[in-house]
């Protein structure tokens, strides 16, 4: 069965007073069509309605043939860039929907657009950030610039990922996007670039416009409890908390249920909706814990737990997490310097997903609309989400990302 | 925006030791310092710079670093930098003490700029990181040497195999190995190895000659053995091309020489001692040839194989290790002992030469005289001009300090702009005088930095041995007080120790010490001084003045005081709660008299205030949290204090006066009383110094700058108050001037905020004819043509 998720043509072409010529689209489409190739084309011809097409974003369900879907979208899209990324469910502007591939378009003379990919990630995520942060030097220079990121979330600490990126592109340039998913089987997530599907990589596209883009990031959680001293941890392992074992801690404090003591499936599900609070200056930094090591005692973590630093056992619920949605969106309008959003992406937890329910998430994905006011929305459920636009951090977990364009 | 939680800096500054900790080199400690303290500071960029350079940044495009923007921005106060696409970044840049001094900078977007706790963990992560680079140097160093010793070990293994029967070398290697190791005198390391050459060649004759360190065209013979004593004496200093161990140095390799007396090089002493064959090989410092080790023999058969010029040179690469060590022994001696900037001693060195010379003056009887000097206005220069202009300024009173000092007198570094010398053998008071008055005079010649003359003086503390202090840390201590004593006295001089500063200095601790607790102890009251409209007699405002009732006693005078605050900072945290108190009591009373025109406000700013980057945020609090209307405030500044930074004050005036608050000159005509600063700032009242109006019924020199103040006032809109007066002939005078406004004990003290609301009342009561406790009515006014308006506005809103 075909769905198509999202009205195609979603606005008019804006304009920048004065220069009629301009002008800027941005389209998004879905489908959870079976065959690869179909579903693939079917989406990016419901995405591209304009000329001039710039650059096409994937999001896809692993269950798809990624290679075939790819060529599908080709055969729309042609040689126009494209980046993309597996997901752990998709997010379009009528719902949330698993299985399928949403595709986001953008188009017209008013962007700017490069790409590029990293492979081998794992070995120096650094480098891979610094790699793909190059494409910001190739873009022509406009007003507002944002550089993109898709990640493989399972190859170690994405800070890292960030911190490479940002020593490349600097300040000036904010940095967003995502960590691809796998549906969460958390074995291997996949990456593409142009015809390509690549496996721990890192895929990049800057993004320069006429007009302002807005970045909005929230997650809704709050501390419970006294903090404990991270005592002993190497980058994302947490081996001890208050000196004793991190595991032990971790599922006592919470009074875990008796199956995610033993079985890893059962523990990743329960830490979904418990994750650890780190002290940071404006407030404290989320980390997703990922899995738990029942031999060693120690459990493991997206991005960096420091050692020597606090941290808490972090809850929420339906409520903080949807407020959380809603200022996440209105954060990323208010910087659209009073202009109309002409498309809006989304990199939502995976975490996230599992505290609201899939009630919840359709609620989530039904505000996100709301706030777009028709626009194209179009994003994933995510391993890790990526945000800088103050400071220098820029990694975040069980968090909500949005990004406005206008 | 405020951290959340005390613990917040102590943890931030845990992660960022165990981060920096775990480096490897220096570039990757520094990388990720501005790296994590980025992350806890939540800063758009970061960067360390030393010497004059960026060594590594972050936030900024690769390749676009604004070097000279981030170097100008790490030697001032306050600064910002302007980032393309982000727009004006708060800096702020701490130093980083270690033993090449560099500078940890940071720079965020937000307009609020760094919160002290911030500043705080920022110096304390400085310090971490200065004591990782530090022992990143040492751990460098120590694996060089291991490197050297290991291919030592490598080139002994390789002998080993080829001279398995000379067991005996290797041994005495290891034994010259060991002494070096265990850092045996340096001739005793050499004799070693000429003895070991001699005993494992076999030869008669061997020598170990160095190329003179002040004469490099000559050799010295360092150690011999085998050589008659009118042999050894006569070639005991020999040119450098001369013999087979001049030729190996010339040559830098291994001289052999079968027929010594057929051979241009011989040296005439030993061709005349029959001597045969002789081999020489180089001796190397840090790469370069500085010496030769050789052998030679009187017997004729005398035929060198390769195994045994191998072993020459296995010793000479000894002895270059011996020298090397020895060097960098020496080197490391006075890095650890000399300040890296001016290469003077530091203070460990001169404490030890000091107590070396008080234990000679012990036993000799004589006096050892120690002065402590200490750079004025310094700090005023690297403000200023940067660091790097004070650093070349320190260097070159370094300098100026040797230069003027006898070959037996000692100058160090202390530390930041303290320096000291030692001076020994002087007998009596006036030698000492005399070295301190060397100095006021070396320094007397303006020095240039960086294109600029720069006029420097010392404040110099004088103390002399014997004076009841014999150990070194009490004799530097009492120079220190005579220092601290001469500054006040004046900049530029010097004054000798005596025994009664000692009190002094403890009356000054105890001052410092109350003060602390007066501010915790809510000990500090305001009192308030009438502000007199000379024309309507009202009280129009008051201006606000610190005292402190210190518990039990009489309140402390301000003159006492307000200096020591000044200096330990205290007057910041003490002039926030006046400004606070005093418009809280104000707006009491405003709201008391009901509506007419509004009692206005006259608080005092001193320049340490003025130069607090959140002065404006704290006024701004200060109105939200009185409900004060700014437009009833006026805040008093000097002269002096527009003077420091000028273009700051310049700016925070400007940010001040954009609120709606007036502001006043204070103490005019006292200072430089510029027309400048009238025509520069933005200045809506000027206060005529009491020692003006003390003169006005004379007809004095005072009372003519009375009059062209005020003139100058009414011709430049700028509204006048009359300070300090005391007579009813004064306010005469001051009426006839056209003077608006005037305070002082004519009208009434200062009073407690209870006696001020009494004569409040009593003035509604009985209008234009103020008079109450503490006040003196105003005599009748003469008539006067105009009515002015604008200073009720200044002062009142």
């Amino acid at each position: 069965m075909e769905r198509i998720f999202t009205p195609t043509e979603l606005s008019a072409p804006a304009a920048l007073p004065g220069t009629a010529s301009a002008t800027r689209w941005v389209g998004s489409g879905a489908s959870s069509t079976a065959d690869s190739r179909t579903a693939g084309a079917e989406a990016a011809r419901a995405a591209v309605r304009g000329d001039d097409l710039k650059l096409l974003v994937v999001f896809a369900s692993q269950s798809h043939d990624l290679a075939a879907l790819l060529a599908g979208i080709r055969e729309v899209g042609g040689d126009a860039p494209l980046i993309g990324c597996s997901t752990a469910g998709e997010i379009a502007a009528d719902g949330p929907g698993d299985a399928g591939v949403v595709v986001t378009a953008l188009g017209g003379p008013g962007f700017s657009i490069a790409t590029a990919a990293a492979g081998n990630a794992a070995a120096d995520l650094r480098r891979a950030g610094a790699t793909v942060g190059e494409c910001v030097e190739r873009v022509e220079p406009r007003p507002h610039r944002v550089l993109l990121l898709l990640t493989d979330g399972l190859a170690g600490d994405q800070q890292e990922v960030v911190r490479g990126a940002y020593g490349v592109v600097g300040a000036a340039v904010p940095l967003v996007g995502g960590c691809a998913g796998d549906d969460l089987k958390m074995t291997r997530t996949q990456q593409l670039c142009g015809g390509e599907v690549l496996v721990d990589s890192v895929v990049a596209a800057a993004i320069a416009s006429d007009a302002p883009l807005g970045i909005g990031v929230r997650h809704g959680w709050r501390r419970v409890g006294d903090p404990m001293l991270v005592t002993a941890s190497t980058n994302n392992r947490v081996l001890t908390l208050d000196d004793h074992p991190a595991l032990d801690v971790y599922l006592d404090r919470l009074d875990a249920p008796a199956e995610a003591r033993t079985d890893p499936a059962a523990f990743t599900r329960f830490a979904l909706t418990h994750p650890l609070g780190l002290s940071r200056r404006s407030g404290e930094e989320v980390r997703f814990v990922a899995e738990a090591d029942f031999a060693d005692r120690s459990i493991g973590c997206i991005a960096e737990v420091p050692q020597g630093g606090l941290a808490w056992m972090m809850e929420g619920d339906g409520e903080s997490v949807l407020g959380a949605t809603d200022e996440a969106c209105l954060d990323a309008l208010s910087a659209l310097e009073g202009r109309d959003p002409i498309g809006v992406m989304a990199f939502d937890c995976i975490a996230r997903r599992g505290v609201l329910g899939e009630e919840g998430i359709r609620e989530e994905v039904r505000r996100i609309g709301l706030h777009s006011g028709g626009a194209p929305v179009a994003g994933f459920y995510t391993y890790g989400e990526i945000a800088r636009t103050r400071g220098i951090s820029g990694f975040h977990n069980q968090t909500l990302v949005v990004l406005a364009l206008s | 925006m405020t951290p959340s939680g005390g613990s917040w800096s102590t943890q931030q500054l845990s992660e960022f030791l165990v981060a920096v900790a775990g480096c490897r080199d220096e570039a990757s400690a520094v990388a990720g310092a501005i790296q994590w303290a980025a992350e806890a500071m939540e800063a758009e960029v970061a960067a360390v710079v030393r010497d004059g350079q960026v060594i590594d940044a972050v936030g900024f495009p690769r390749g676009h670093v604004p070097e000279a923007e981030l170097l100008a921005a790490a030697g001032t106060r306050a600064a910002t930098l302007s980032v393309d696409g982000l727009g004006e970044l708060r800096i702020v840049s701490v130093p980083i003490e270690g033993s090449v001094p560099a500078r940890l900078v940071l720079g965020r977007c937000d307009p609020a700029g760094f919160h002290a706790e911030e500043i705080s963990l920022l110096r304390a992560m400085a310090r971490g990181l200065a004591l990782s680079i530090d022992n990143l140097h040492t751990l460098e160093r120590e694996r060089r040497l291991r490197e050297v010793s290991e291919a030592q070990a490598a080139d002994n293994l390789r002998l080993l195999g080829m001279l398995q029967e000379r067991q005996a070398l290797l041994e005495r290697l290891s034994k010259i190995q060991v002494s070096i190791s265990r850092r045996a005198p340096l001739h005793e390391v050499l004799d070693a190895i000429v003895a070991g050459a001699g005993e494992l060649l076999g030869d008669e004759v061997v020598g170990l000659r160095l190329v003179d360190r002040d004469d490099p065209d000559y050799t010295t013979m360092v150690s011999t053995s085998g050589l008659s004593e009118e042999l050894a004496s006569q070639s005991r200093r020999s040119r450098v091309t001369e013999g087979a161990g001049g030729r190996a140095i010339v040559e830098d390799r291994l001289i052999v020489v079968q027929d010594y007396a057929g051979a241009e090089l011989a040296i005439e002493a030993f061709v005349g001692a029959d001597l045969r064959t002789a081999m020489g090989a180089p001796v190397h410092e840090n790469g370069r040839p500085v010496g030769s080790i050789v052998v030679a023999s009187f017997r004729p058969d005398r035929v060198y194989t390769d195994t045994e010029r191998e072993m020459l040179l296995a010793f000479a690469h000894h002895a270059s290790m011996a020298l090397n060590d020895a060097k960098a022994v020496e080197e490391m001696r006075h890095l650890a002992y000399h300040d890296s900037l001016t290469g003077l001693p530091n203070r460990a060195l001169f404490t030890e030469h000091l107590e070396r010379a008080l234990a000679r003056a012990r036993r000799g009887g004589s006096r050892v005289t120690v002065l402590f000097l200490d750079l004025d206005r310094f700090k005023m220069v690297n403000d200023s001009l940067g660091h790097a202009a004070g650093d070349h300024l320190l260097v070159a009173v370094g300098e100026r300090l040797r230069e003027s000092l006898r070959a037996t007198d000692v100058a160090a570094r202390l530390g930041g702009d303290e320096f000291a010398v030692l001076a020994e053998d002087s007998e009596v008071e006036a030698d000492a005088s005399a070295v301190a008055q060397r100095i006021v005079e070396a320094l007397r010649e303006p020095i240039t930095v960086g294109g600029r003359e720069l006029s420097v003086t010392a404040s110099i503390g004088v103390a002399v041995s014997g004076c009841g202090e014999s150990d070194a840390e009490a004799l530097l201590r009492n120079a220190d007080l005579a220092m601290y004593r001469a500054k006040v006295d004046g900049l530029g001089s010097y004054l000798v120790f005596e025994q009664d500063m000692h009190t002094v200095l403890s009356q000054r601790v105890e001052l410092e010490t109350n003060l602390r607790r007066a501010i915790a102890g809510d000990e500090f009251v305001v009192h308030y001084q009438p502000i007199v409209n000379l024309v309507s007699e009202e009280i129009v405002g008051v201006e606000a003045l610190v005292r402190w009732a210190r518990a039990g006693q009489v309140l402390v005078s301000p003159a006492e005081f307000i200096p020591v605050a000044e200096d330990m900072g205290l007057i910041v945290p003490i002039g926030r709660w006046v400004l606070v108190e005093a418009m809280r009591q104000v707006r009491e009373w405003q709201d008391d008299r009901g509506l007419g025109n509004p009692l206005g406000l006259s608080v005092n700013l001193s320049a340490r205030q003025l130069r607090q980057p959140e002065l404006v945020d704290d006024i701004i609090e200060a109105l939200r949290s009185t409900r004060f209307d700014p437009a009833c405030l006026t805040l008093e500044i000097t002269e002096t204090a527009l003077m420091r930074d000028t273009g700051r004050a310049l700016a925070t005036l400007h940010d001040l006066r954009s609120l709606g608050i007036r502001l006043a000159l204070d103490d005019f005509g006292t200072g430089y009383s510029s027309l400048s600063y009238l025509r520069q700032f933005p200045i809506d009242v000027i206060k005529i110094d009491k020692s003006f109006v003390d003169g006005i019924a004379q007809g004095s020199e005072e009372a003519a700058v009375a009059r062209a103040v005020i003139e100058l006032g009414r011709t430049l809109s700028i509204d006048t108050v009359a300070e300090g007066v005391e007579t009813t002939h004064q306010l005469d005078q001051l009426r006839l001037l056209r003077c608006n406004y005037a305070q002082g004990y004519l009208f009434s003290r200062p009073l407690a905020a209870e006696a001020l609301e009494n004569l409040l009342r009593a003035e509604a009561a009985s209008p234009r004819r103020a008079g109450s406790d503490g006040l003196i009515a105003i005599p009748q006014p003469r008539p006067v043509q105009r009515r002015p308006r604008r200073m009720e506005r200044a002062v009142r809103g």
